[in-house]
């Protein structure tokens, strides 16, 4: 009998905005965003920025847990600017 | 038949270019010229003639009112014709033409009598308005004049001007007369852009002041820079920060190139004297991600880059609005004491494919530099004219140029040999050590450089607003509008 696969959840890259009094507890708020589905990458501390990834479903959800000031879908379509 | 009547004291006054077409005409005729012994209108949009609006329930009364002011006689009725279609020959050689239906008759005066005519008009009740019969003109869209032909007409009244004053401070300085005379142009001593940004007139090396360049890495081994304070990071996965593209080498040049080069090839880069950081967030093809910028941004910031160039964006579309992230990255920058200011290039999207010509409007400025907190830099040529493929600030909401740079045909460091792998989009092999090339790209890294001058001359306690101010207020104004050039051409401090 084959066995079952569990279904794969697509994630996208995300980038995440921490509000600025919060910025000192970016640990803090990378859990409650894992709570929500996220999957942390990077904590950039002197900026109060996180990336990582989650499912684009989620990303509304993200937007609305408490320290977060912004979610973005990250892009990946940059260039140098040279012809 | 109405009796022709010339009149010998002055020439007759002949109707406007748009002449009604003579009755009978086939259709599709242009229209005939004027008369070859038409004289030209005196007031310019006037014909001469008179209109005077009569009462409409006693026309006659009117009429007879005209004809005692004026003293004419000769009267041309639409009343007369068949159909009311008045034949114009016979109109125009008549000394009154009354429009019967519109109870307006057109009087042929001159100035004398026409004050007469309304003396009377005020008096008589018969005569409702008098006003001068005006000249009008379809209307057609005026051809458009060159922008270097009224730049070319400036210049020359502005040097008028100077010459006729004596002023030699004035409208036209020698920055200003030499738009006159030829474009910028490589010299032995310096690139076309140093000129033109007054580098190398500036006593400034930006000594003491951290600059990064996040960009496609940098070649460590590069001659020019040996003994230079390097530190670098690679921010791009599986990659090295030394730079197999070639891009980051050379904006790192144009921003940080040494004040003798160790080919002894012209001067090429600006704040020779500042350190440098170079963080590698574009891969060897040339592309990047926001993890890898953000974290080249981060890095930065924290080991106290007071300023950041990125020659890269991602294209926009129009009515497209800035990212809330970057956006807040930058601004918080500029809000720190003493603060990072980041600086992008405004992109390279609005060339006509396969053309020396600029989209009109253009495509609008790139992002992140379309970001109201970070400097976006467009592009000039050695004629300090706007580039061909510079964006422009077409989308609102922050999304507009600040400032300009140099940006076309740029000479500066390329990766030394093995010169670097051809890369998109030209896929071109670069020359060993020195490249000359062109973007939004290159503009950028002459203002980073010379925002590095400017902390120095000022002092490194100057914040990033402040210098923010510097730049754009030092800034040469040229003749282009401020959606294309910002606030002008970037300018060391001397």
């Amino acid at each position: 009998m084959p066995s079952k696969k569990k279904p794969e959840v697509s994630t996208i890259d995300v980038t995440v905005m921490v509000e600025d009094h919060r910025k000192s507890d970016l640990a803090g708020v990378a859990r409650d965003l894992a709570a929500k589905g996220f999957i942390l990458g990077q904590s950039l501390h002197e900026i109060g920025v996180l990336t990582g990834r989650a499912p684009a479903t989620a990303l509304a959800a993200l937007a609305k847990v408490s320290g977060v000031s912004a979610v973005e879908e990250s892009r990946s379509d940059y260039h140098t600017q040279a012809e | 038949m109405p009796r022709t009547q010339s009149r010998n004291t002055s020439p007759r006054k002949t109707a406007p270019p748009t002449t009604a077409i003579p009755p009978g005409t086939p259709p599709g005729t242009p229209p005939a010229a004027p008369p070859a012994e038409a004289m030209p209108f005196s007031d310019g949009e006037f014909t001469g003639r008179y209109l005077v609006l009569m009462r409409e329930d006693n026309m006659k009364a009117g009429l007879q009112a005209v004809k005692d002011a004026t003293g004419l006689k000769q009267v041309c009725n639409t009343a007369d014709f068949e159909a009311s279609a008045i034949d114009m020959v016979q109109a125009n050689d008549a000394e009154v033409i009354v429009f019967d239906e519109l109870k307006v008759a057109v009087v042929n005066t001159d100035p004398t009598q026409a004050s007469g005519l309304r003396a009377a008009a005020d008096d008589n009740g018969d005569m409702l308005a008098v006003e001068p019969e005006r000249i009008m003109y379809a209307l057609a869209e005026a051809p458009a004049l060159p922008l270097e032909f009224l730049r070319g007409y400036k210049e020359a009244v502005n040097h008028l001007y100077a010459m006729l004053t004596g002023e030699t401070d004035g409208p036209v300085s020698e920055a200003d007369r030499l738009l006159l005379a030829a474009a910028f142009a490589d010299t032995a001593q310096f690139t076309w852009g140093l000129q033109a940004a007054r580098v190398h007139e500036s006593r400034f090396s930006g000594r003491g002041i951290k600059v990064a360049v996040l960009d496609t890495g940098f070649d460590l081994d590069h001659p020019d820079f040996a003994g230079r304070s390097v530190t670098s990071r690679s921010f791009v996965a599986g990659q090295l920060v030394n730079d197999e593209n070639g891009h980051g080498t050379h904006c790192i040049g144009t921003a940080m190139g040494p004040q003798r080069p160790a080919g002894g090839v012209r001067r090429y880069g600006c704040a020779f004297g500042a350190q440098i950081f170079a963080g590698k967030v574009l891969t060897n093809q040339g592309s990047g991600a926001d993890g890898g910028i953000l974290a080249g941004i981060n890095w930065a910031i924290a080991n106290g880059c007071r300023v950041i160039s990125m020659s890269l964006g991602s294209r926009t579309r129009p009515g497209e609005t800035f990212s809330p992230i970057y956006e807040s990255v930058a601004q918080r920058a500029l809000a720190s004491t003493p603060g990072t200011l980041i600086v992008a290039a405004a992109g390279n999207d609005s060339r006509i494919p396969n053309t020396n010509t600029r989209l009109n409007p253009p495509n609008p400025v790139g992002r992140p530099a379309n970001c109201p907190s970070i400097l976006a830099v467009a592009a000039v040529d050695s004629r300090l004219g706007i580039a061909a493929f510079s964006n422009g600030g077409i989308n609102g909401q922050g999304g507009g140029v600040d400032i300009a740079g140099p940006g076309v045909g740029i000479f500066s460091s390329a990766p030394s040999a093995p010169a670097a792998v051809p890369q998109p989009p030209n896929f071109s092999v670069w020359p060993d050590r020195y490249h000359s090339i062109s973007g939004t790209s290159m503009a950028t890294p002459h203002v980073a450089g010379i925002a590095a001058l400017w902390l120095e001359a000022r002092g490194a306690g100057t914040d990033a607003r402040a210098l923010w101010q510097l730049l754009t207020s030092n800034s040469r104004r040229l003749s282009l509008s401020s959606r294309d050039a910002g606030a002008g051409l970037v300018q060391a401090p001397l």
